[in-house]
């Protein structure tokens, strides 16, 4: 018997989710920051009307929050 | 600004201008609600029960036997 | 205008490599020798400087503006809808006269459609109630932690068993007993004896004057 020498290449698949590996998640890091912050101006969007978060946010907005204090006096709602 | 970097700020990047589409609807909503509701006060002056409640507390004026 | 194009279309010219390159994508597209039209004259002076572009941009970025102004308005339309009404609120709350209730008596009101025992208990019964040991009770809680003024307990007259209404002054603990399936509740209102897992549930209430407000 002789000696096979011919090797095999030798490869190794990086690390990878589909086609998302960690180089090119990093790549596209600044564009994934802006869509961040996009779906977070679009979720600001759609609790806009919740009580909690008015409470909680909107209404200490600086110069426009008073428009989400409800000044209904106490007498007229209806609990 | 000219045309072209208003082009570039806002809507180069799907990302931004889908971003500016959405801040922009939130400050939009809260005008909106607000100006719509500054004119139905106006349209309604006299009906509202603001107007009622001022006037009944200034002792009703008679309208009570109606 | 007309004239123009008439006068453009006649005035082909042999494309030349970067003078036109406006028109064309591709590098190989800069060295084809074919006689292309000559646009220069149709071209707009501003033509580069994105102005349609920005106008259409706008115009599509409107309509998202508007669209998801609307579609949270109903979405928020649908969501208030199945909050309670102004008249389920009113009904939300229960006003207890505690001047009418003795020493030593039970009272149940209903109160969104369930059972609320008020108790005005004696001092004994306070003591009593005090002097339980932590130890022996399936659910430790004290006696402080179930009431806010110690001659009043009130608490949801609901077993934590199987959801049955417990009978007062029954029972071996001298408090509520529950005749589904023999639940023992003390003068506080505690899991004492039998399958219940948890003390009787207090809701949220609070004393004015001579009135308490369940709710």
């Amino acid at each position: 018997m002789g000696i096979a020498y011919n090797t095999r290449i030798n490869t190794r698949i990086a690390p990878h989710l589909g086609k998302l590996s960690l180089k090119n998640l990093f790549t596209y890091s600044p564009t994934l920051m802006l869509w961040g912050g996009a779906s977070a101006a679009g979720l600001l969007v759609f609790i806009e009307g919740w009580p909690l978060f008015r409470q909680t946010f909107f209404q200490k907005i600086p110069v426009f929050g008073s428009h989400w204090v409800d000044d209904t006096p106490e007498e007229d709602k209806p609990q | 600004m000219s045309f072209s970097s208003i082009y570039k700020v806002f809507f180069r990047r799907n990302a931004v201008f889908v971003g500016t589409v959405f801040a922009s609807a939130f400050v939009f909503q809260a005008y909106f609600d607000s100006s719509i509701t500054k004119w139905w006060e106006s349209h309604n002056k006299g009906k509202l029960w603001d107007d009622v409640r001022l006037k009944l507390e200034n002792g009703g004026d008679g309208d009570d036997d109606e | 205008m007309l004239s123009q194009i008439i006068k453009s279309s006649r005035a082909t010219s042999l494309r030349t490599v970067g003078r036109t390159a406006r028109l064309s994508t591709t590098s190989l597209a800069n060295k084809s020798t074919y006689r292309t039209p000559n646009f220069d004259d149709v071209l707009r002076k501003d033509g580069a400087s994105d102005r349609s572009r920005v106008y259409t941009y706008f115009m599509v970025g409107s309509l998202g503006l508007l669209s998801s102004a609307g579609a949270k308005s109903t979405v928020e339309t649908f969501i208030s809808s199945m909050s309670a009404s102004a008249d389920v609120l009113a009904m939300a709350k229960v006003e207890v006269e505690l001047n009418a209730i003795p020493e030593g008596k039970n009272v149940v009101v209903k109160w969104q459609g369930k059972p609320v025992f008020i108790r005005h208990r004696t001092p004994h019964e306070i003591q009593e109630a005090n002097a339980v040991e932590m130890s022996v009770l399936k659910d430790p809680q004290t006696d402080a932690d179930r009431v806010q003024k110690p001659e009043w307990l009130i608490m949801l007259g609901i077993c934590t068993h199987l959801g049955c209404v417990p009978i007062g002054e029954s029972g071996d603990f001298g408090g509520w007993f529950c005749p589904c399936h023999g639940s023992h509740y003390d003068i506080s209102g505690r899991i004492r004896k039998g399958p219940a897992p948890l003390n009787l549930e207090i809701p949220q209430y609070e004393f004015d004057g001579d009135k308490v407000i369940v709710g």
